[in-house]
């Protein structure tokens, strides 16, 4: 019926193709014939209990290469996914092989050609299984990522920004990709446009509103600087924060209040929904990478966010703007209160050593990678500090982490 | 990284599983369990993966107990549970409040800068009815009674009244008299339009106050008792503010019909009308009647009139008086307080968009400073007055009485209208 021969040529051939990289036409052929194996069946008219016996013996006699096949698949897609780390592949070992980085516009650019190859040859994802039970091709969780924070107009962009913005974008991209969440990218350049009134650094505000009419369906949106490296990508944002929501979250300053904010003020309701995951600092509230949900609440925060009045006063006191802002509404105004969670730093926002740098050894702060943080912010690292060798570092440890025992045997 | 290769195991388990009981099935009719014996280990073992992996799933879940959090609650942490929706202070305790005065019903406390204020006990507990009997210091029961009266909450969940009436008495400026009248004609109101009142003396929100001084910061209390009453009544829709120089001259007209029915609030609406007067800002003329949040009458001059306004017991509501009364916004030195919410307006487009401008003669009808004569009189019968009070008017506002000092005399004529013998 079905002639040996054949099936060993085919095992082996797949046998040849296990120490290359497997062509997704392997799994086609396979299915091919299958396919023509029905259409034989089905020719030969064969009753249904015939059938389902010639079946099982067909199974049976190649319960060997069924294996051998499902495990093909399971290794393509195990395979895969450690090749789409989105770690800066091969830049930077070389870049840290050599000892000054003289060029990395240049190594980018390679870099960037890599990355596009990648995005043809690696089409078939795992968000491919996502987009099936999903349904839908609209994003639930939206990353919205902040680029030329605060810059653009007055300097211009050394090298090693250009080069600090395609390694963060990159990251952005893959982690977006790979798990099915949106990516927008916001141009903080206009922040100019302000520069002579008081609302320079509040555009941030503007900039959530525009998004949230942009990607109406969208249920979670998640800010992040630019100074920013997702760690740990393979980790999804629903396993890693929303599932457990409720018991990750702090609603009450109890536990750390860094400001000595009022811990309880009257008309807050702690039993409405969470709807802004912020995280804190050892100076206060952080909004170098937080969460907010797609709710009218939200919208009503961001429209009386920044107020003038408030701001008159308070702008020689208010050094970081909205930040300022937010941690004097959450003091005074129960409505806001009533639906800001607060996540500890190091599961959303983990700090390198030079920030909050008086407080070192302090574990509530620094990123620590064999406790696998999630996201490493090099907060304020262009005031003093080397946002270069920050980005340097932490990106090779993201390729140390995104490489598995059988990258060493296939690649 | 732990959880990844596992999701990808199930995608092949899965597959396994679909084919397994098949393949069993037809071991166990035609090949006896010889053969079924080196299969079916690994289909059970599928099995077991796949049912684990959803228990897991699961159990995450379930697992999640909330923490826990203090309830919800006012300016003091000790509540007590209203029999009756209509709350208001007993009035016959008056004269002693005023001659009590502010300083004999609160403590104050000198800050570190030197400044004197007075202070408000959160932990306060109320006095039990067994005290109150024992005690026979009047003085001190009526200082207790003043002070207990914000903890009083109607948390009824059935059937709770839809709207609430809100008013601050002034135990100071007013006559008894007075008083009396204004809670009366409000009591009328509610119970013949089941709704419920709130009333509070409006030196309970001394302490709350930026400058803790009520001539200068008198109008600043309305969203303190509003908010207040909004914890008093989680149950209700709407609440409506009415100033102690009002009046509620029509009882047997309610609010969903004259104001609230999408209908007729279509027609009271300003619409492409600056907010303040000479603003650039202007109401939408877009305006979505059925998501309006609050309604606050503007006079025919453009300022907007804060003796009389509605807002929704929800998110917006509380958005708009909790920032109304927030010591970031109380602290700028607003010309007054319609003019604080004017502003408010102006610079926020989404609260101005549930915000819903009517004509100040639905809400909030001025007393004509010249009444036109008799003969006169006779014409604007038949044509109603489209600014000022006419009969059958919701409510009457004697706004600028105090400054001629015929606050209790007008009152009193206007009372006698609509008193329910």
């Amino acid at each position: 019926m079905f002639d040996r021969k054949r099936y060993n040529f085919y095992s082996f051939k797949i046998h040849s193709d296990f120490y290359s990289v497997l062509e997704d036409k392997l799994i086609l052929a396979g299915l091919c014939e299958s396919k023509r194996l029905v259409n034989f069946f089905m020719e030969k008219k064969l009753s249904r209990g015939k059938m389902k016996r010639s079946v099982g013996r067909l199974l049976i006699k190649f319960k060997r290469p069924i294996c051998a096949v499902m495990m093909l698949i399971f290794l393509i897609f195990w395979i895969r996914d450690g090749r789409n780390q989105g770690s800066p592949h091969g830049i930077l070992n070389q870049s840290a092989k050599e000892s000054s980085v003289r060029f990395p516009r240049s190594l980018l650019d390679s870099y960037m050609g890599h990355e596009h190859n990648g995005k043809d040859r690696w089409t078939w994802t795992p968000s491919w299984i996502r987009s099936l039970y999903k349904g839908s091709q609209d994003p639930e969780i939206v990353i919205i990522l902040a680029a030329n924070e605060g810059g653009g107009v007055l300097k211009w962009k050394n090298e090693q920004e250009w080069a600090i913005e395609r390694i963060s974008i990159d990251n952005k991209k893959a982690y977006a990709k790979r798990h099915g969440y949106g990516l927008t990218i916001k141009d903080l350049t206009v922040a100019k446009r302000y520069s002579h009134e008081f609302r320079e650094g509040w555009q941030k505000l503007d900039i959530l509103r525009q998004t949230m009419r942009e990607f109406s369906t969208a249920k979670w949106f998640w800010w992040l600087d630019m100074d920013t490296l997702i760690m740990e990508p393979q980790k999804s944002l629903e396993e890693h924060i929303f599932n457990g929501l409720y018991n990750i979250t702090d609603r009450t300053l109890e536990n750390f209040n860094p400001l000595n904010i009022e811990l309880d003020i009257p008309y807050v309701n702690y039993e409405e929904e969470l709807n802004l995951l912020i995280t804190q600092d050892c100076g206060g509230f952080n909004l170098g990478s937080f969460f907010i949900k797609n709710t009218e609440w939200s919208k009503l925060l961001l429209d009386l966010w920044w107020e003038p009045a408030h701001y008159e006063h308070n702008h020689m006191i208010w050094e970081h703007k909205e930040q300022d802002a937010l941690e004097a509404l959450y003091s005074s105004e129960g409505w806001i209160r009533s639906r800001v969670g607060f996540l500890p730093l190091r599961t959303i926002n983990s700090f390198p050593e030079g920030a909050c740098s008086e407080y070192g050894g302090d574990k509530r702060f620094f990123y620590d990678d064999t406790e696998d943080d999630f996201v490493v912010n090099m907060a304020g690292c262009n005031f003093g500090r080397d946002c270069w060798s920050e980005m340097q570092r932490f990106s090779l440890i993201l390729e140390q982490k995104s490489k598995k025992w059988y990258n060493k045997i296939f690649f | 990284m732990a959880l990844r290769p596992k999701s990808k195991l199930k995608s092949g388990s899965k597959k396994k599983w679909s084919i397994s009981p098949r393949v069993n099935n037809i071991f166990t009719k035609e090949f006896g369990l010889t053969v079924g014996k080196s299969v079916k280990p690994l289909g059970i073992l599928a099995g077991i993966t796949i049912f684990l992996y959803l228990c897991s799933s699961i159990f995450s879940y379930r697992n999640a107990s909330r923490k826990q959090y203090l309830p919800e609650h006012g300016y003091y942490m000790n509540e007590m549970p209203a029999k009756s929706s209509l709350i208001f202070p007993p009035i016959e305790h008056m004269p002693v409040l005023r001659e009590l005065g502010i300083g004999g019903l609160y403590n104050t406390r000198t800050d570190l800068e030197g400044n004197k204020g007075y202070v408000l006990k959160p932990e306060d507990k109320p006095l039990t009815d067994e005290e109150k009997k024992k005690t026979t210091d009047q003085v001190l029961l009526v200082k207790k009674s003043f002070l207990d009266h914000g903890k009083w909450v109607y948390k009824k969940e059935t059937p709770s009244p839809e709207i609430v009436i809100v008013t601050l008495i002034d135990f100071e400026l007013s006559e008894l008299e007075t008083v009396f009248n204004v809670v009366q004609n409000r009591v009328d109101y509610a119970q013949k339009q089941k709704y419920a009142v709130y009333i509070r003396w409006i030196q309970e929100f001394v302490p709350m106050l930026q400058r803790q001084n009520l001539r200068t910061d008198y109008e600043y209390a309305k969203p303190l008792i509003m908010r207040a009453a909004m914890h008093a009544f989680p149950k209700a829709k709407y609440l409506f503010f009415l100033d102690h120089e009002s009046l509620i001259m029509n009882l047997d007209i309610s609010l969903q019909q004259n104001l609230l029915d999408p209908k007729t609030l279509e027609i009271a609406l300003l619409k492409n009308t600056p907010v303040v007067a000479e603003s650039n800002i202007r109401t939408y003329n877009h305006f979505q009647v059925k998501n309006t949040k609050m309604i606050i009458p503007q006079s025919p001059q453009g300022f907007l009139d804060m003796s009389a306004f509605v807002v929704s017991n929800d998110l917006y509501g509380k958005a708009f008086l909790e920032f109304l009364m927030d010591k970031l916004y109380t602290t700028y030195d607003w010309e007054s307080f319609s003019a604080g919410v004017g502003h408010l307006l102006q610079w926020h487009p989404h609260i101005l968009g549930k915000t819903a401008l009517v004509h100040q003669k639905l809400l909030a009808a001025p007393v004509n400073p010249n009444p036109p004569s008799e003969e006169e009189g006779n014409n604007s019968d038949k044509e109603l007055d489209p600014y000022y009070y006419t009969e059958g008017d919701l409510v009457v506002s004697l706004k600028g009485c105090r400054l001629k000092g015929t606050c209790t005399q007008d009152l009193r004529t206007f009372y006698e209208k609509v008193r329910i013998h």
